[in-house]
């Protein structure tokens, strides 16, 4: 058959449906209007499968209806609705055996495969929507957040390199002249190219000096031994974190064992006036906590600055998280100024996202304190002291009282150490599901000041109890499955119909706590002592507790999902507008929708697979 | 059908011994009535819609034809047509209730040229329309008054179907259930965006395919569909 006449234009209807699904949306004017005219429509019926037998190989885009695409042994990879669409050669070369199952009756268009490999072959931005389908696409959205900024330089750019190094035989006089000579304020001790002590002025003076020894006495008597130190790939946030968090002034950079540079405190601040270090600098210099607020007033300018600067969102939790523990740290250090030194050791406790380092701005206080068993009770009073001085100081500094009472001015939260093994004993063996809830975030524990050593006997003790116990992880479980994801059977986006909220979700409830709760069930179940979500995350990988490819799924929607809810709170601030968790989907890009729901996705069969694994603790 | 295809017997008869001067109305004669138990989806479908002036044939206009095929149960998108009527004398209200401004109009082709090509294009395949009347009267009064040509189709109407498949399933008929697309919406088909020729024979062959695929295993015969009426 013949015809002459040119090819209408007229197919509007699918090709304007097709323009805004991804990826056609990226294709050039004209082309979505020359490929209409090579697709074909399909009518199938719920049930109706698609594999590798399937004749016609090609993209099918879903006009109307669903698919659930699943692998060999029927597990669901995808669930795919309305506009988006499944290439199965593509995906049988990933996942053999895979296969395309309808769910509802659905009407498809079909690219045949070679139109569709000639697109992707021509079109660079087309052809990466479809690596790997969906999971990858997700990925390639929170790697390319990453963006340079000052904080994420590696620290071989800031380090001098120079160095000034000694043996550990040297006496220490030789070793000051050194000094003086070079103008510097360390020296690295070596042992053949090898570090093995750093000493700085500050230790000539107290260590040597003040000690009245002798000039000759040897660098190894007064020198710090296996100084903490970083390797060439950490980056200036790394080496501000570690300074600020240990008091340090001099940091050796080490590769392979042996000293190639040494940054140190001033390095860093010269590096950026206007960066976290400097506000965590200025925050422990303060004298008093109105002093502090001054200084902490200006972070949600920092923050707009930093999520402009295209800082990840984890990151902009970590520099937040780094300021909490200053302002706590501070206000510790100005409490014992006024009651005298702690009588008997102790650790001062951040639980929830604090302890996790995930926190953004309006976060509230959780802590605790563990003491030695050995305290008196007049001690305990020492303690309640600090711990109210502490608790009123935060409260004041915007870090408001926890509504919960999780606070050390609790005396439930506030025990010798021996107390803490009794709670957490009672917790594990009798519970409800009130109190699985309330506890739960004494799960994610930190030191923010004092001895490391007793969080880290609580903490052991919580993981033997909880990993002995599968009736509790069942109710830790059914605690996660309690929020489940904004995704409806249409597998579209579910906001809130009506309230002030209305056409909105709530990102951290309904997608961030689930992933954060299951990612801590099964970390506490695996007995990994790790706090941060994406640490636990990676250990779990790595001790094979979790797929890799389910470790990395979560991880991505949780960084996705932290890096709008950080979009969200810089728009808040910069509209002056009250902060809140809430989002309207329908304000995001659409790449940015898809992604979104891309991660609910991944929230939602995490849940799923949660129910399978604990299911027998369950009632 | 049998009256069809008796009418279509004769005129074949009349035409027996001096070929019909048109080759493709010719080439509509010499095919042959579908085989009625060969499966839906192995026969070829024709989707056409008309827009035209006014409801009847003997006052109004074709003002556009638009027509695309179904072969092997699926819509092939490369051969959708729109032609839009090249005429002069366009009357009544349909230019605007079917958006054609009148520099459409002068950009078509005349309706014999497209009538050949529409005749064409329906060579070997079943003509299916929604409301089936409306559309062949246009058709036959118009081919009937170019070429003389007494045109009678295998043709399957789909509002036809979808109202016998109502009444077996016994449900009362609200007003205008048997709309394009209401019977669209009774599938889950997205609603369409009416009032263009093609689109309409678009959503007409999107709503045969649903249709067959929900008639029941082992789906339709070319006799299930075809239409009884002249």
């Amino acid at each position: 058959m013949t015809e002459t006449q040119s090819l209408p234009p007229e197919l509007a209807s699918v090709a304007d449906f097709l323009r805004q699904t991804l990826p056609f949306n990226v294709l050039p004017e004209g082309e979505v209007e020359r490929i209409v005219h090579h697709m074909e429509i399909g009518y199938f019926r719920n049930g109706h499968v698609f594999n590798e037998k399937t004749r016609e190989q090609g993209l099918r885009i879903l006009r109307s209806g669903a698919v659930e695409i699943r692998s060999q042994d029927g597990e669901l990879l995808d669930r795919l609705a309305e506009g988006e669409s499944f290439a199965l050669s593509g995906l049988l070369q990933q996942e053999p055996g895979v296969r395309a199952v309808l769910i509802e009756d659905s009407l498809i268009y079909f690219l045949p495969q070679e139109d569709y490999q000639q697109l992707r072959s021509h079109y660079r931005n087309f052809d990466r929507f479809f690596h790997g389908q969906r999971s990858r696409r997700l990925f390639r959205a929170t790697r390319s957040m990453v963006s340079p900024d000052s904080m994420l330089v590696p620290i071989t750019s800031l380090m001098a390199t120079d160095l000034v190094t000694t043996t550990t035989q040297t006496p220490v006089c030789e070793l000051a002249g050194l000094m003086s000579n070079r103008r510097v304020s360390s020296a690295l001790v070596l042992d053949g190219e090898r570090l093995v002590g750093i000493v700085t002025d500050r230790d000539l003076r107290t260590r040597v000096l003040a000690a009245r020894l002798p000039p000759e006495t040897p660098v190894a008597d007064i020198m710090t031994p296996d100084p903490q130190h970083l390797t060439e790939k950490a980056t200036i946030f790394d080496a501000t974190l570690l300074m600020t968090r240990h008091g340090m002034h001099h940091l050796p950079v080490v590769r392979d064992e042996k000293a190639v540079g040494i940054l140190t405190t001033s390095d860093l601040i010269s590096a950026r006036q206007d960066d976290p270090v400097y506000i965590v600098q200025r925050l422990t210099r303060q004298e008093s906590v109105s002093a502090m607020k001054g200084v902490l007033r200006d972070i949600p300018q920092f923050l707009l600055r930093w999520n402009d600067a295209g800082v990840p969102a984890d990151q902009v939790s970590h520099i937040l998280t780094a300021i909490s523990d200053a302002v706590t740290n501070r206000l510790i250090d100005i409490a014992v100024r006024d009651l005298g030194p702690a009588p008997v050791p102790y650790a001062w406790l951040c639980f929830g996202s604090q302890a996790r380092a995930e926190q953004l701005l309006n976060a509230d206080q959780d802590n605790g304190l563990i003491i030695s068993n050995e305290a008196t009770d007049e001690d305990m009073k020492w303690f309640e002291a600090l711990a109210h001085r502490v608790s009123d100081g935060l409260n004041d500094c915007g870090y408001v009282y926890c509504p919960g009472n999780v606070m050390a001015t609790n005396p439930f939260w506030r025990r010798r150490l021996s107390g803490w093994y009794e709670a957490v004993d009672h917790w594990v063996s009798s519970f409800n599901p009130n109190s699985v809830m309330e506890i739960s975030i004494a799960f994610d524990l930190r030191t923010v000041n004092g001895e490391d050593e007793l969080t880290h006997q609580v903490q052991s003790h919580m993981l033997e109890r909880v990993q002995a116990n599968s009736i509790f992880q069942a109710a830790l479980a059914e605690n996660v499955l309690e929020a489940t994801p904004p995704i409806g059977i249409f597998r579209r986006l579910v906001v809130e119909r009506n309230g002030d909220h209305k056409d909105t979700l709530n990102i951290k409830k309904r997608g961030l706590l689930p992933i954060i709760e299951i990612t801590r069930l099964n970390a506490l179940a695996a007995g990994i002592d790790r706090i941060n979500t994406l640490e636990r995350l990676q250990e779990l990988a790595r001790s094979k507790r979790m797929t890799r490819y389910d470790s990395r799924n979560l991880q991505d929607a949780l960084r996705f999902l932290m890096q709008v809810r950080l979009q969200i709170q810089a728009d808040q601030i910069r509209e002056g507008e009250p902060l809140s968790n809430h989002c309207n989907p329908q304000k995001l890009p659409k790449l940015a929708r898809e992604q979104m729901r891309d991660a609910f996705q991944l929230v939602d069969s995490a849940q799923k697979s949660v129910r399978l694994t604990y299911r027998q603790g369950m009632r | 059908m049998w009256l069809t295809r008796l009418r279509r017997h004769w005129a074949r008869h009349r035409y027996a011994r001096h070929p019909f001067p048109e080759p493709a109305l010719q080439k509509l004669l010499d095919m042959p009535w579908p085989a009625g138990k060969q499966p839906w989806n192995e026969a070829s479908w024709l989707a056409v819609d008309l827009e035209t002036t006014g409801l009847d044939p003997r006052t109004g206009y074709v003002i556009s034809i638009g027509w695309v095929a179904i072969e092997g149960g699926s819509i092939q998108l490369n051969t959708a047509r729109h032609l839009l009527i090249d005429s002069r004398n366009l009357v009544g209200d349909s230019a605007t209730i079917h958006h054609i401004r009148d520099s459409d109009r002068s950009e078509g082709v005349d309706l014999p040229a497209a009538l050949r090509m529409l005749a064409r294009a329906l060579n070997g395949r079943i003509a299916l329309m929604h409301h089936s009347p409306l559309d062949t009267g246009f058709l036959r009064s118009a081919l009937k008054e170019q070429f003389g040509f007494d045109w009678f189709h295998p043709t399957a109407d789909t509002l036809e179907l979808e109202k016998k498949r109502l009444f077996q399933r016994e449900q009362n008929m609200p007003r205008h259930a048997l709309r394009l697309n209401t019977c669209r919406e009774r599938y889950g088909l997205p609603d369409s965006q009416a009032h263009n020729a093609l689109e309409d024979a678009l959503a007409t062959a999107e709503l045969f395919l649903a249709w067959a695929n929900h008639y029941g295993s082992p789906g339709p015969k070319v006799r299930d569909c075809l239409t009884s009426r002249p």
